[in-house]
């Protein structure tokens, strides 16, 4: 849109005169009143105990009183003598039994591998302790080689710049 | 009237928890707020829609309100947002097709008894025309009669950018009239309209 220079104050005035003197009537007042005291109505349900409260209570309290009921029940058993329960207990001591002596046996294997591993091992050990100074020597060696080497190849790419054809722009060589 | 509690009054009751109070609020400023909506150019039948949500954003809003400005440049503020978000939503630009050719190009013929209601829709699908961001200082400076300062604290702008803004709202304005509604030139400016 092209616009000019401001026609001034005066001319606004004078053009929007009769929007100034339109106005509206309207009542919204029960309708904003609805929806603020529905929304509040709303959030002072949701603060307060609601059914879902109530139902993890009982759900709670239910579960305490089965668990209670459990205990109770399994204490007169044992206490009862009951046989079922004096088979259960014999079950539980032969299993711990059969736990028991597995136990033993693999920390008798493990024992026994540990006493054939541990005096190889004290040999490498004595052997890279031994060797450690030549190691060291041949490391430093190689490290000299290859800075040699690098020193070595800069000098060789630096010759062959200074020497080598230029290419023109026809594609032939200088 | 004395006895009437102040804005900041009702504001700090209902914070407090005393929620019915707002609806004073709302039947105090609901023909300002209403009519600010129509002329940002709100169709008439959506003003009751953009005042209501206009007060409704205002009461989700009101515990950042600060009392050092009036409760009726925050309320121009939200309602200069909202009619502007309306038509950015619903694209009620001015169509010239909505308009009859007898209202749309000539001053002559235009009937006395309907002229000013006439003029008014004429003006509100020229306003329509102004982008935006210049149609609220425009309206609010020339309809509405606020001080620039607080046209600036109103569109949350520096002084000098409503000042240029103003200028160029109306340059626009002219010149939409000179285009489109020749019938809102005002009776010094006719040369122009040719």
């Amino acid at each position: 849109m092209t616009s000019r220079r401001d026609p001034g104050p005066r001319f606004a005035e004078e053009v929007l005169d009769p929007l100034r003197r339109e106005s509206v009537e309207v009542d919204v007042a029960p309708r904003v009143m609805a929806r603020i005291l529905a929304e509040r109505d709303a959030a002072l349900l949701a603060a307060s105990a609601g059914p879902q409260r109530y139902a993890w209570v009982a759900s709670l309290s239910l579960a305490g009183a089965s668990l209670v009921f459990l205990i109770s029940t399994v204490m007169v058993m044992v206490t009862g003598g009951d046989e079922g329960v004096q088979q259960a207990t014999g079950f539980l001591a032969s299993g711990w039994q059969v736990v028991l002596v597995l136990g033993r046996l693999v920390a008798d294997l493990a024992g026994r591998i540990l006493a054939e591993a541990l005096p190889m091992a004290r040999k490498v050990l004595a052997l890279l302790e031994v060797s450690a100074p030549l190691l060291k020597g041949a490391g430093t060696l190689a490290a000299a080689g290859g800075l040699f080497s690098i020193l070595f190849s800069t000098y060789v790419f630096a010759s062959a710049r200074r020497t080598a054809p230029r290419a023109d722009l026809n594609g032939g060589t200088r | 009237m004395p006895g009437e509690p102040t804005d900041v009054d009702l504001i700090r009751e209902v914070l407090a928890g005393r929620v019915e109070r707002f609806e004073i609020l709302v039947r105090r400023y609901q023909r300002l707020v209403a009519t600010a909506a129509l002329r940002m150019g709100t169709p008439r039948m959506e003003i009751e829609d953009v005042t209501s949500e206009v007060f409704y954003k205002v009461y989700r809003s009101l515990a950042k309100y600060r009392p050092e400005h009036a409760l009726s440049t925050w309320l121009y503020r939200i309602t200069v947002n909202a009619a502007l978000d309306r038509r950015r939503s619903t694209r009620h630009e001015s169509r010239m097709e909505e308009l009859s050719p007898s209202l749309a190009d000539g001053r002559p013929g235009l009937d006395e008894e309907a002229d000013r209601k006439q003029r008014a829709r004429l003006l509100q699908e020229a306003l329509g025309r102004v982008p935006g961001h210049y149609r609220a200082p425009l309206v609010l400076a020339h309809i509405e009669g606020l001080p620039l300062d607080e046209i600036a604290r109103t569109l949350d702008l520096p002084e000098g950018t409503v000042k240029s803004r103003l200028f160029r709202a109306r340059a626009m304005l002219k010149e939409i009239i000179r285009r489109h509604y020749p019938a809102l030139a005002p009776a010094g400016d006719e040369g122009d309209a040719s």
